[in-house]
């Protein structure tokens, strides 16, 4: 059996700003954050589901303010985490318009590092509408836009996971694909906007 | 430049394979066409959707591995609270438990079980007395209780011993209001020979069971339960006075 890796948040952050994150890194997080955020989330009204959900989002989300240099290191990886995952849960709740008090409580929350950090969860709508965007190009665009621009493959090195015959049929296929999701944002540009927002952390 | 090639060197860009005179080209040409530009920031846009559709695609992944190789501990199975639940958990079967035996028991526990757990008839040791007291004791050992009786009805000052067999006679014969009267008349006298006083406290207990006044078996048994020198101490245990208790319970006292 191995040995978890055991790491600093300054160490934490240096891997987070890595173009590739390690399953290790997120398997970190997981291990030592979800208890926490799990527990809060089910405490409020939450349910297993919901509490894998909303850590999920916050991972990436946390990854994103990490990259974008949003994040200051006033507090510990742990304590902003836990914010995130309170402000990015109270927000959902808001959204299911459950209760009127847990509304209230995300208006009155806390102290000025917590209203610091509410602005990170913004466009969480945008992002989800943009993820089902893309889930609904089919899974051999979304096979082949990920393979090209998140694990950053060759075309040579994608070509025998879609199967196409020649390079070119995959660059034009690949082609098509971006270009429709471009078009998805080219006719919603409010949403254009707000998830161009939300990559920004809110800013 | 088309459309179609525009856009094809748009995502070229993107992809940051453009570079010399082309870039230059590029760069000019979204100077002076703003369709150009926003095409280029929604197509930028689509690359960065993508990647945080393949990051979250990845966190997923790796969770989803780790649940299902069991490569950490579930998180209901980790903390504070999830230990505590457990602990709330085990606590209620044990209370339901508990609330099923107690159900139980106290259905099943009546004056008349526990009188005939608690009662077996004086065994009266072999021992020559006085004349009168012989026959009485002769009598009561062949199981002739109304001829104890009888005997007992001629004695003018009947011996504890006497009193004692007479009130056994009348318990055996089912008469327990003489039986109660017999074994108080014994614990009420006042003399030096307390024998046969122990006997008569616990089978006047029985008595009272039976005839369910259990308010004066009580204070009887426990007498007899915190003495431990008394010698029917080792007769009761805890359980029958949790079982006179719960007699008392569905008398309503």
């Amino acid at each position: 059996m191995t040995k978890a890796t055991v790491y600093g948040d300054k160490e934490l952050i240096q891997a987070i700003k890595n173009p590739h994150i390690d399953d290790a890194i997120i398997k970190y997080f997981y291990k030592n954050y979800f208890a926490d955020a799990s527990n809060y989330i089910r405490m409020n009204q939450g349910s297993t589901q919901d509490a894998e959900d909303i850590f999920q989002e916050v991972i990436v989300n946390f990854i994103e303010i990490v990259r974008n240099d949003k994040f200051r290191g006033d507090s510990a990886v742990k304590t902003f985490l836990y914010s995130l995952t309170r402000f990015t849960w109270l927000n959902e709740l808001k959204k299911r318009a459950r209760t009127l008090v847990r509304e209230e409580n995300y208006h009155k929350a806390s102290d000025l590092e917590e209203k610091d950090i509410s602005h990170f969860v913004t466009g969480r709508e945008a992002r989800a509408t943009v993820n089902h965007i893309i889930d609904s190009l089919g899974e051999v665009c979304k096979k082949i836009l990920m393979a090209f621009y998140f694990s950053e493959l060759s075309f040579k090195e994608i070509l025998p996971l879609v199967g196409y015959q020649n390079e070119q049929v995959l660059r034009n296929k690949k082609y098509k694909c971006l270009k429709s999701l471009e078009q998805e944002f080219a006719a919603n540009p409010e949403l254009a906007r707000q998830f161009k927002n939300a990559l920004m952390n809110g800013h | 430049m088309d459309t179609n090639e525009t856009t094809e060197k748009l995502i070229r860009y993107i992809n940051g394979e453009l570079s010399g005179e082309e870039l230059s080209a590029l760069k000019k040409m979204l100077e002076d066409d703003q369709t150009a530009r926003h095409e280029l920031e929604n197509l930028q846009l689509a690359k960065s959707a993508i990647r945080s559709y393949g990051l979250s695609s990845q966190i997923a992944e790796v969770r989803k591995n780790m649940l299902t190789d069991n490569d950490e501990q579930r998180p209901e199975q980790t903390g504070v609270y999830p230990f505590m639940r457990n602990l709330m958990k085990y606590a209620a079967i044990f209370l339901v438990v508990l609330a099923c035996v107690g159900l139980y028991y106290y259905n099943i526990t009546s004056t008349e079980k526990l009188y005939t757990k608690l009662y077996s008839p004086y065994q009266l040791n072999v021992s020559r007395d006085a004349s009168g007291a012989e026959s009485l004791s002769n009598s009561y050992q062949a199981g002739q209780y109304a001829k104890v009786i009888t005997y007992f009805k001629e004695q003018r000052n009947p011996l504890n011993k006497q009193l004692f067999l007479a009130a056994q006679s009348y318990q055996k014969l089912k008469d327990f209001a003489n039986a109660i009267k017999l074994y108080t008349e014994l614990l009420n006298r006042k003399t030096e020979n307390a024998e046969f006083h122990d006997d008569a406290e616990y089978f006047l207990a029985l008595c009272y069971l039976e005839t369910g006044q259990i308010e004066r078996a009580e204070p009887l048994f426990k007498n007899i339960s915190k003495d431990t020198d008394h010698l029917y101490h080792d007769q009761l245990s805890s359980w029958d006075m949790y079982k006179l208790k719960i007699i008392d319970w569905k008398k309503g006292n």
